[in-house]
């Protein structure tokens, strides 16, 4: 008796130690959506990896006694590079470069400008500093200024003014305000920056600061209902109703062939766009939902607001929804691969989150509010590695490769339909049609069957080409000498 | 051990009747249909005058609607089956097939009565019976297409579907006018009638049954009470 008691508290431990340290690691739920937009449980991707604290960071300037042992106070906007993290303080005014474990190396909040003999002309501090970008040249950095004359700043990486860039001098620009609110450069060093109140789109700027165009436009939302109403309303009355305004960008990340991916929160039909050189909205939508964010809501639960992206090197972004407080990570073909974050203040749930940014496999994530600032820094679990190593070989064109990944995935997830369509992939390249059928029939996705099935129809039908043609020709026979063999029955 | 043994009188005397049947199956439910598809005019007429309609048919025709739901469900190919899984509910789908058309026949029986309509409730009941034949039909011969099908030949198959949708509304109004004895105009305006009253009817239902609901909450509720209190 006592062996089976000590026998069944062995086994009660070790489950309940089990799932204890598994709840530890995850305190929020992750999900995906099926192919009939039932947001499905799933295995969590990504898991706390480091937590800094705004109070952990000094940014007092040696020479301004003013700013002895302040800290981090408000993180608008984040940028990583290879061996550097840069914070944009929105409130202390201030870009700060650290180093990847947090040590601060570098404060930039007032730019001196020199000539060609070092002699210093001119010194520019930054005002409301918004968003930051960061090439192997420069720094660049979008300032709000006064809220009208907005700035951008490039910057060497010694900190020293290179070149400003005011508002647009050019009668296409037409906001009276400029605004600048996030910035990307892509290689070629043409500054492409999101301005509010500027409803034609992007503004993109020219190597040497000149307004070149607009790119990617929001289509405008037309409610019927409202355009009804406003055909009963006086001038008078209409002039102080809402205009029908395009909704605008609110940030943006480029990936390495120099497609903007933006983000834009509110009522927008297409709330993520990936803009190519063309100005064009060109994101691949082969999902099973659309890349919106939630697409069902709970009853409490509001319209995701997005409000920051970032996209890795093999075309899965991430996006932040401020209003809900997740990350949906979608990869290049549109799918959601998966949903993490939740509302909170434990460790790895988000109060107010403002930036987002792939350092490599990690994810690094700003929340900040007036009286909290935090910068969580997530590694994927191996759910999480899984995924993404999948969908790399994916978008390398592996999809052999990435069978046997899509394979593991699920064992840990088996309802994650997308591992199905990735397996159907690997089948159809291996010219294996019947299983590439089943596979994406497990993957509810009917068009990439119809593909396979298409293969597998002409092989079937190659195959039994002389059964099927001896078929016909016998009832063709058989129709042409039925008449006579009637005629020669009935003389008999 | 009896081995059953049957004469050659007995197995003609199956083979006749299976002839019968088959010949009667085939008379009264493809012939006629067919033949009221292809003259509705002179169909119907002959439906209503000479009596050569079947109830029978009708119903069958009618249920076998109500049936096609579930086999398309179960028998789609993989590419044009986009049920789910999880909400689908074979009664359910049924009676969301069936009632429109039942309550159509009800609203058009009592709105024809008042603008003398010469057709029964029977008639009209017989008229949506037989124009569910090219619907079934198209539909059974898409539930077969269906699996060996492409998605480049999705045209056709949904063409198919709505030509036979389109068929079967086509049918109900000629048998409508036709029954009652009406000119073009006047029948679209009783179709039109029909539906305005469709609408009274479902609102009527509704509040019936949800006035049922409150009664019945009713009475459970003062058992109840009556329960604990005794």
């Amino acid at each position: 008796m006592k062996k089976i008691t000590l026998l069944l508290m062995l086994v009660f431990v070790s489950i309940f130690g089990f799932s204890l340290q598994v709840n530890a690691q995850t305190n929020y739920p992750s999900y995906t959506y099926d192919y009939w937009r039932t947001p499905l449980p799933g295995v969590s991707p990504y898991r706390v990896k480091q937590v800094v604290l705004g109070t952990s960071i000094n940014i007092s300037l040696p020479d301004d006694p003013e700013t002895a042992n302040k800290t981090l106070k408000y993180v608008e906007d984040l940028f990583v590079t290879e061996d550097h993290y840069y914070i944009v303080d929105l409130q202390s005014q201030k870009i700060i470069i650290t180093d990847k474990s947090f040590n601060v190396e570098k404060i930039i909040r007032d730019i001196p400008e020199y000539d060609e003999t070092d002699t210093l002309i001119n010194t520019y501090t930054l005002v409301r500093p918004r968003g930051i970008y960061v090439t192997e040249e420069y720094i660049y950095v979008v300032d709000e200024n006064d809220l009208t004359n907005g700035y951008v700043y490039v910057i060497s990486h010694d900190g020293e003014f290179v070149a400003r860039y005011g508002r647009p001098d050019n009668p296409t620009y037409n906001a009276v305000v400029f605004k600048p609110n996030k910035i990307v450069v892509d290689r070629a060093g043409r500054m492409y920056i999101v301005v509010v109140g500027a409803f034609d789109g992007i503004v993109e700027l020219q190597r040497d600061g000149t307004f070149s165009r607009f790119v990617g436009v929001q289509p405008v939302q037309v409610n019927p209902l409202d355009l009804l109403w406003r055909s009963f309303l006086s001038r008078e009355q209409l002039s102080t109703v809402r205009l029908f305004l395009p909704v605008e960008y609110n940030a943006m990340s480029i990936d390495n062939e120099g497609f903007i991916y933006a983000t834009s929160s509110g009522t927008s039909s297409a709330p993520i766009q990936r803009i190519n050189p063309k100005g064009m909205d060109v994101l691949r939508k082969n999902g099973y939902v659309d890349p919106i964010g939630d697409v069902v809501r709970m009853p409490d639960q509001v319209r995701s607001g997005l409000t920051s992206i970032s996209v890795n090197d093999y075309g899965m972004y991430s996006v932040l929804d401020r209003s809900n407080k997740k990350i949906f990570t979608y990869n290049d073909e549109g799918y959601l691969a998966y949903v993490t974050g939740f509302e909170g203040e434990f460790e790895g749930n988000f109060l107010f989150p403002t930036a987002i940014k792939y350092d490599h496999e990690n994810l690094v994530v700003a929340d900040s509010t007036d009286s909290r600032t935090i910068i969580t820094i997530f590694e994927p679990t191996a759910f999480g590695s899984l995924v993404n190593e999948a969908s790399k070989l994916t978008y390398d064109g592996e999809s052999i490769d990435a069978s046997a990944v899509w394979e593991d995935i699920l064992v840990m997830n088996s309802n994650y339909s997308l591992a199905y369509v990735g397996i159907g992939h690997a089948y159809y390249r291996e010219r294996m049609y019947k299983e590439a059928m089943d596979a994406y029939q497990l993957g509810q996705d009917r068009e990439n069957y119809s593909k396979a099935y298409k293969e597998y129809r002409k092989i079937r039908f190659e195959a039994n080409f002389p059964l099927v043609a001896t078929f016909i020709g016998l009832i063709i026979a058989f129709s042409l000498a039925y008449p006579i063999i009637k005629d020669l029955t009935k003389k008999e | 051990m009896r081995r059953l043994t049957l004469t050659r009188q007995q197995v003609n005397q199956v083979a006749v009747s299976i002839k019968h049947a088959l010949s009667y199956f085939y008379e009264h439910f493809i012939k006629f249909p067919f033949y009221v598809l292809t003259h509705p005019i002179d169909g119907f007429y002959e439906m209503k005058h000479e009596h050569r309609g079947l109830l029978r048919v009708a119903t069958f025709y009618i249920l076998l609607h109500g049936i096609l739901g579930i086999l398309e469900y179960n028998y789609t190919g993989f590419i044009f089956n986009t049920i789910n899984p999880n909400t689908f509910r074979m009664f359910r789908s049924i009676v969301v097939a069936l009632v429109p058309y039942m309550i159509f026949v009800v609203a058009n029986w009592s709105i024809t009565s008042l603008m003398d309509g010469k057709g029964k409730l029977k008639e009209i009941y017989m008229v949506v019976g037989y124009a569910f034949f090219p619907s079934v039909f198209l539909r059974i011969l898409n539930l077969f297409l269906s699996n060996y099908f492409t998605m480049d030949e999705a045209f056709f198959y949904h063409a198919i579907q709505a030509v036979g949708f389109g068929l079967t509304i086509l049918m109900i109004f000629m048998g409508i006018r036709s029954i009652h004895e009406y000119s073009v105009m006047r029948a679209l305006s009783t179709v039109f009638l029909s539906f305005v009253s469709m609408l009274v009817i479902v609102f009527i239902g509704l509040l019936a049954i949800g006035l049922a609901q409150q009664i019945a909450v009713f009475i459970t509720t003062i058992i109840k009470e009556l329960t604990l209190r005794l």
